[in-house]
């Protein structure tokens, strides 16, 4: 305050602020109220002082003490056990979120390893979700709408995997092998047969209606298809692939732990860019299961082959004596080795990418083909795809050309 | 100061959380409490219990940054820019009512506190002169308020004449008074007025000088505005019981005193000054409704009222009682 403005007639702006805030004794209170009854200025004062205060948020307006007693009026008060409810809804939001948050986590999870896993099961999508075929067979049944909610994850991340090749994997191949992820254990799934009783939810069924109503051009097409044979089938476009297998029963799934021979033998870390392997089944007999032949032999090969990259291998293709592999970053090894029986004694030459995009899988045309103009090539054929599922033919692993033979 | 008393305000304070030391916290909690004498008359001694109770009475973390701010730290001036900074701009504006010269008025008060003026080559901060009564942030929004009221009075003598025309002449009904009427009757309301509390009176001028709504008043004085309304109406009784008693004290009739009552009102102070009726911001001494209601004994009451305290004006150091005394 200005002193010769108030010098002798007004009260000092630290008496009108107690005043305005009620903190004045009352003997005090009545001088200051005298004053201010004969003086404009310091009632306007006042009045401005407090509009202020008013304008200013309640968290700088109220004192301490006001604080303090709404505080106590809180605790004591009739709304105290307003607490019980309040923290009720609190712990019930709490574990919807938890709840929520695994799930998701579970699912990405099982999305990102089926993206990162062996082309050869990219192209074929099962019947049941990603999440349905690798969990664990006892959280399977213990957490049906955790299926169905995959199931329909899965539904709906399938054009976008189909776009993007390496999404693919999002719709899962109706078995899978899982190895070497979540810090290296040696525990594997593989998606099982439909003779469980059990597992004939309606679930399955819901997916296989829906699947059936997608596809309805192709309701004639076989209802179980192994992966393995399809992919080695030339005359099949890799979307027809696709079609062919999720026209399989939703029942012919279920996932099983299975205790890999490879995994028992050789730990494999869980080295990033490593993918876990998945690899088609061939049913056996009362609900029991094997690794198909030919599956276990490329798990096998792709888990022993050491590249000069030092990144494993991707897809592995072998014919006419030459094995050609793509490692997981996207580059093709050609080994012309005959005579080196060990995968990790052959010697690899990298082939220039004339290409575009990713290579994702290469594999011989030929082998395990019934397509008898296939079968009556001359030469052997390699096919190689990219992420983007363009081909790519060559005879002799070194020079390639666009467009294979089989999409022709 | 009993260092024990030290410590318990140094922990009640809190101050060590924005960098002041101890030391410093100390010397300025000795000058406020030696500033004061504790709160007690000057050359009486406190005792230790005394002086506990009058820094219990002030905002000390208040007080203490204030005391720091004044004494150039600058980490209090840091803390003091991020408690009020924005606050204190905002209250300009509220207090203005315009953005433009609300911040305005929030810069130059900021230099001002920064000590920016000087006297006899010291640096002049007015946070000296908070004495922690009241909050810093309430004595904060009071003197931006001072500053905001002041600089309108001194542009407002400024302007002309001319604009402050009173409007309006006396209705028919308000009858004619003779000069020793109308001096009995200016006596008589000073008296009627002060015979009531301080904070009726208060009451009074707020409501029918300033023209404050009863809800305004209520906020102001922290009560509801429905006491307001109940502390009015028996105010405004008592003062027009008084006014009769005082007028027949002087030899008026009953009859001839309730007459008295609807003298036009600007006839019982044409001594006034003009130009410090002018001074008032409210510019307009009567209202409208007032002068168009002079019948009424209610309005009457309130145009006598407001002629009562352009009475005030011409003696604005003296509070009511005194002048009543004298006019005694």
């Amino acid at each position: 305050m200005t002193p010769t403005i108030q010098f002798g007639m007004h009260p000092d702006a630290d008496t009108l602020t107690a005043f305005v805030e009620q903190l004045l004794p009352a003997d005090e209170r009545e001088q200051v109220a005298a004053h201010m009854s004969t003086c404009t200025r310091c009632r306007e004062v006042a009045f401005l002082a407090h509009q202020a205060g008013e304008a200013e948020p309640a968290r700088l307006a109220v004192p301490p003490g006001a604080a303090a007693q709404k505080t106590h009026g809180w605790r004591l008060g009739g709304w105290r056990w307003a607490w019980v409810p309040a923290g009720v809804f609190a712990v019930l939001v709490g574990v919807a979120t938890v709840l929520h948050f695994r799930h998701e986590k579970t699912e990405t999870q099982m999305a990102r390893n089926s993206a990162e896993s062996h082309p050869l099961q990219q192209a074929l999508p099962g019947p049941g979700s990603a999440a349905q075929r690798t969990m664990p067979q006892r959280e399977r049944r213990n957490a049906p709408v955790q299926q169905e909610n995959g199931v329909l994850r899965a539904e709906k991340e399938k054009p976008v995997a189909q776009k993007n090749n390496l999404a693919i994997g999002a719709v899962a191949p109706p078995i899978a092998v899982q190895r070497g992820h979540a810090g290296g254990a040696n525990h594997s799934a593989v998606t099982a047969s439909p003779q469980d009783p059990s597992l004939d939810g309606s679930i399955e069924n819901h997916q296989q209606q829906s699947e059936n109503q997608r596809d309805l051009n192709q309701q004639n097409a076989q209802p179980q298809q192994n992966q393995f044979e399809s992919s080695q089938n030339p005359n099949e476009s890799l979307r027809g692939q696709r079609v062919i297998s999720r026209l399989a029963p939703a029942s012919a799934s279920k996932t099983v732990p299975v205790e890999t021979e490879e995994a028992k033998a050789k730990p494999v870390p869980a080295a990033p860019g490593l993918p876990p392997v998945e690899l088609s089944y061939s049913p056996g007999v009362e609900g029991s299961f094997e690794l198909s032949s030919a599956a276990t032999m490329l798990l096998k090969t792709t888990a022993k082959i050491a590249l000069p990259s030092g990144a494993p291998a991707l897809s592995v293709a072998s014919g006419a004596g030459r094995t050609i592999a793509i490692d997981t970053s996207g580059v093709l090894f050609l080994s012309e080795d005959q005579d080196q029986h060990r995968d990790q004694d052959r010697h690899w030459v990298r082939v220039a990418t004339q290409w575009t995009g990713r290579a994702v899988r290469v594999r011989n045309l030929q082998a395990g083909t019934k397509d008898a103009a296939l079968q009556a090539l001359p030469v052997t054929w390699f096919e190689l795809v990219n992420d983007k599922l363009e081909s790519w033919a060559s005879a002799d692993g070194k020079t390639w050309i666009a467009e294979s033979p089989a999409v022709k | 100061m009993h260092p024990s008393l030290l410590d318990e305000l140094w922990r009640e304070c809190g101050a060590g959380r924005w960098g002041l030391e101890r030391e410093q916290f100390d010397k300025i909690v000795l000058l406020a409490g030696i500033g004061q004498n504790f709160g007690l008359e000057a050359g009486a001694k406190a005792t230790h219990a005394q002086q506990a109770a009058f820094f219990r009475n002030v905002k000390l973390a208040d007080l203490v940054l204030a005391k720091a701010c004044a004494a150039g730290n600058e980490r209090a001036w840091e803390e003091f820019m991020a408690r009020y900074g924005q606050p204190l701009t905002r209250a300009a504006i509220a207090i203005s009512r315009s953005e433009t010269v609300g911040r305005d008025l929030a810069e130059a008060f900021y230099a001002e506190l920064y000590g920016l003026n000087t006297r006899a080559g010291h640096r002049n901060c007015p946070l000296d002169s908070y004495r922690g009564r009241g909050s810093l942030l309430g004595w904060l929004r009071t003197t931006l308020a001072q500053r905001f009221v002041d600089h309108y009075r001194r542009t407002f003598r400024l302007e002309s004449l001319e604009e402050q025309t009173i409007e309006g002449g006396a209705p028919d009904s308000v009858a004619q008074a003779e000069p020793s009427m109308l001096a009995m009757l200016s006596e008589a309301v000073q008296a009627a007025l002060g015979h009531q509390p301080a904070e009726e009176r208060l009451l009074l001028a707020e409501y029918f000088v300033d023209g404050r709504t009863l809800a305004e008043i209520g906020k102001l004085l922290g009560v509801h505005e429905a006491t307001i309304s109940r502390r009015l109406r028996r105010a405004t009784d008592s003062v027009r019981k008084q006014l009769l008693r005082n007028l027949k004290q002087r030899g008026l009739s009953r009859k001839a005193a309730e007459e008295a009552l609807g003298t036009d009102p600007r006839d019982v102070d044409l001594k006034i000054d003009v130009k410090k009726l002018l001074q008032n911001p409210k510019g307009e001494p009567f209202s409208k409704e007032a002068l168009a209601n002079g019948v009424s004994s209610k309005e009457t009451f309130a145009v006598l009222l407001r002629s009562d305290m352009r009475e005030s004006l011409k003696n604005p150091g003296e509070s009511l009682p005194e002048q009543a005394k004298s006019a005694g």
